[in-house]
């Protein structure tokens, strides 16, 4: 297995005046579980999109397996985002035959599995759905592939904690082992236990790149290294 | 892939106008009701309910292959297409392809429902004495019925080219209006760069029109030939056949094959979904 997924070189992107991500340079460990933590507007999404190939006006270079982002990165990554991405006249089985239709490492026998699991109904239409059930939707079509990497964008935002549990459990269960798991998030505490490597942006910066067992040999937790990392940002300012 | 991309794209393009041809075949039943009951009040309802409905069913086509563009590339749907192991230029073929089948598919029915209501109101009489009146054509200097008509259907195709062309030009004004640092101009954008865009090559065109005549002839005999002298056209007119001008439709061919380039690279290379 390569040792990074991922490879992010010197990319900076800025919306208008303001800048988003400043030259930062980091890779993706392969085969682990990444936190990508940070505030609000710190870049979190706007990265994960120029990885997935949503955003192309940025410069600096990304690389996916080796590949820039396009039809081969395209293949072998599953994003989950935070939008709802699918037509409202879907049925949920219209997403699954889309989705088989297209990444031929979807899983249908799977995807009827997490259909029945969460309790979905195959004939009914996105638009007649509650959010929760279009996130299980989205969530599902997403833990059907076997992608090299996922990328996942708050999967727990918006969601009570009792689903929260759920979802990470599908989460952590149905991810093929080889693959690599970026996931956002502001559930630092919910999330630590299942990391295996840490990246905090802040400022349009890497604040900190860190496999978890450094942070619990300094005698901290995820939560307390991102109070320490994010305080200390917050002074430099 | 271009055939699955296609399959999804007819099925929801198909979500979006299907209920204007429904209305379309519902009025043409009605019609046919009051056909065969002799109703006159219905007649004449069904007639003015069927005449709107053909005209809003090339106005509500364009409308949603415009929609559905905008909303499958741009929109929240964009987060799964533009995630799909797809070249751009695939994706924009397919939509392209899908636009330009329901635009054709509209423009028929458009013709299908004036015919009916001519032929609904004037009977085989009258069409006997339409075709007659075609058939003295000549007797005042006009074309004959057989060219007459070769020619209207010569326009008609080219009309439908230009539509299909205009599709083109509106996809290239959205994906630029979804580019920066064009996408400064909010929602007014695409309106203002198509008119912009629009202006320019209908400007280009008629200019090109001067410079370069181009036309197919449509002979006395039937016969079709192309030709660039205008000498010759003028004769043939002149000869009792007719003419279709050429020269707009190959300046949109040209125009069709570098927007679609550009959009391509574009989709490919410059465009943020927010």
């Amino acid at each position: 297995m390569p040792e990074s997924i991922a490879a992010i070189e010197h990319v900076s992107k800025s919306y208008g005046k303001h800048l988003v991500l400043d030259d930062i340079s980091f890779e993706v460990p392969a085969g682990k579980i990444v936190g990508l933590l940070g505030a609000n507007g710190c870049g979190k999404t706007t990265l994960m999109k120029i990885i997935t190939g949503l955003i192309h006006d940025y410069s600096g270079k990304v690389t996916i397996a080796g590949h820039r982002p396009g039809v081969y990165s395209k293949a072998r990554v599953a994003f989950l985002s935070d939008r709802s991405y699918l037509a409202d006249w879907f049925k949920t089985a219209d997403a699954i035959d889309y989705f088989d239709d297209f990444f031929e490492d979807f899983d249908r026998p799977k995807a009827m599995e997490l259909t029945e699991r969460f309790g979905l109904d195959l004939n009914q239409r996105v638009k007649t759905m509650s959010k929760g059930m279009q996130e299980k939707v989205r969530l599902l079509l997403v833990m059907s592939r076997r992608a090299e990497l996922y990328v996942m964008d708050e999967p727990l935002g918006g969601v009570d904690p009792a689903a929260r549990s759920v979802i990470l459990d599908i989460i952590m269960k149905n991810y093929s082992e080889k693959s690599t798991l970026l996931i956002s998030t502001h559930q630092v505490h919910d999330l630590e236990q299942s990391f295996n490597h840490v990246i905090i942006l802040g400022h349009g910066k890497v604040l900190l790149n860190s496999d978890i067992y450094e942070i619990h040999a300094q005698g901290m937790s995820v939560e307390e290294k991102y109070r320490e990392v994010y305080g200390n940002a917050w002074e430099v300012d | 892939m271009l055939g699955k991309l296609i399959k999804n794209d007819m099925k929801s393009m198909a979500r979006g106008v299907s209920n204007i041809y429904i209305a379309a075949f519902i009025a043409i039943g009605a019609m046919g009701v009051c056909l065969f009951f002799d109703v006159g009040v219905g007649k004449t309802i069904s007639s003015l309910v069927l005449l709107a409905v053909s005209i809003a069913a090339i106005v509500v086509t364009l409308m949603a292959t415009i929609g559905e563009f905008r909303k499958s590339m741009f929109g929240d749907r964009g987060y799964l297409t533009h995630t799909l192991p797809v070249k751009a230029p695939t994706l924009l073929f397919s939509k392209w392809l899908t636009c330009i089948f329901w635009i054709t598919v509209s423009y028929s029915v458009v013709f299908l429902c004036l015919w009916l209501i001519y032929y609904y109101w004037t009977g085989e009489s009258s069409t006997e004495a339409l075709i007659y009146i075609l058939q003295s054509l000549p007797d005042v200097g006009l074309p004959a019925e057989d060219i007459m008509v070769k020619t209207v259907l010569l326009i008609a195709v080219k009309i439908l080219l230009l539509l299909w062309v205009f599709v083109l030009e509106v996809f290239f004004v959205i994906t630029l209006a979804n580019v920066r640092p064009f996408d400064a101009a909010g929602s007014v954008g695409p309106i203002l760069y198509f008119f912009v865009v629009f202006g320019l090559l209908t400007f280009c065109s008629s200019r090109l029109e001067r410079v370069f005549k181009s036309a197919l002839l449509v002979h006395a005999d039937g016969s079709l030939s192309l030709t660039a002298d205008a000498a010759l056209i003028d004769s043939v007119r002149f000869a009792g056949g007719a003419s279709v001008t050429l020269t707009q439709i190959y300046f949109q061919v040209v125009v069709a094959v570098l927007l679609f380039i550009v959009t391509a690279e574009l989709l490919e290379k410059k465009i943020n979904l927010k």
